[in-house]
């Protein structure tokens, strides 16, 4: 059965035989949705999928009044479906793994740079770059702000840096841009244009 | 262990992109389904959904969950 936006919010925050109708339906559209979604990034067992959209069923009905209606409801259904699935994906990848082991002692090591066989200057260009870009971090940098942007650059996801640091998802994506904005501030009041001395960089 | 060169790379990246202001992940999922729609039908994004694409060009975890949310309504209407 085809719904419109305003049918779902209808049909799902009403009772009786029309809202068990509805959850049906939703729960098809979800079970199709993750599995498309999911995609390529297996191998999931069925139990993943039920479980995962029983939680979205829940997490939905709870969120029903935010829906706006700005996308079809079917999509904003399956965001939710999806934004759980890694989560759980994520903390089931992550929670025999400590970050202090992966990180070390250390926040941030000068690297070995790939030298430039033909472009002497471009290593020294590079090199300077780098060594500014150490010093605005040792100095304006918090050693929070270090550890998160640290593990950041290490793809471990957001979550799990939270809990490491005791906090939450948003606040640590806040830490880190902070961070990265003194890191601009930083390399900015050292002369260099980021623009500029990304593309120098990368080429 | 020392930062490689590809995670330098992937910094000044993230450097340049900065902006002053920037949308976290609660606000960029709140909208992601809007944006995931408008991309597929190539319709162009308004401020506030400039600053999703901007969010996700930073934050890794909010783009793998989008790329996924894409491909699944991509094969959905398949």
């Amino acid at each position: 059965m085809e719904r419109t936006n305003e049918a779902w919010r209808a049909h799902l925050g009403g009772e009786g035989p029309q809202q068990q109708m509805a959850l049906v339906d939703l729960r098809r559209v979800l079970l199709r949705g993750l599995r498309a979604a999911l995609s390529g990034r297996g191998p999931f067992d069925g139990a993943f999928f039920e479980d995962t959209v029983q939680d979205a069923l829940l997490r939905i009905l709870d969120c029903l009044p935010q829906f706006e209606g700005r996308s079809r409801f079917e999509t904003w259904a399956v965001s939710i479906a999806v934004r759980l699935a890694f989560s759980e994906l994520r903390r089931k990848r992550w929670k025999d793994i400590s970050l202090d082991t992966l990180l070390g002692d250390d926040a941030f090591d000068p690297p070995a740079l790939p030298s430039h066989e033909h472009h002497p200057v471009a290593d020294l260009e590079q090199q300077a770059l780098v060594e500014a870009m150490y010093e605005v971090i040792r100095r304006d940098l918090t050693e929070r702000q270090r550890t998160a942007l640290r593990a950041e650059l290490r793809e471990i996801p957001q979550d799990e840096i939270a809990r490491h640091l005791n906090s939450n998802r948003n606040a640590v994506y806040k830490l880190t841009h902070d961070a990265r904005k003194a890191l601009k501030r930083g390399l900015e009041a050292a002369g260099y244009r980021v623009d500029n001395v990304w593309t120098a960089f990368v080429s | 262990m020392p930062i490689s060169h590809q995670e330098i790379e992937t910094l000044l990246q993230w450097v340049r992109l900065t902006r002053n202001e920037e949308i976290d992940c609660d606000l960029c999922f709140s909208q992601i389904a809007e944006f995931a729609e408008r991309e597929l039908a190539q319709k162009p994004l308004n401020e506030s959904l400039a600053a999703v694409a901007q969010h996700l060009a930073i934050c890794g975890d909010c783009q793998e969950e989008y790329e996924a949310l894409l491909q699944g309504l991509e094969r959905l209407s398949d």
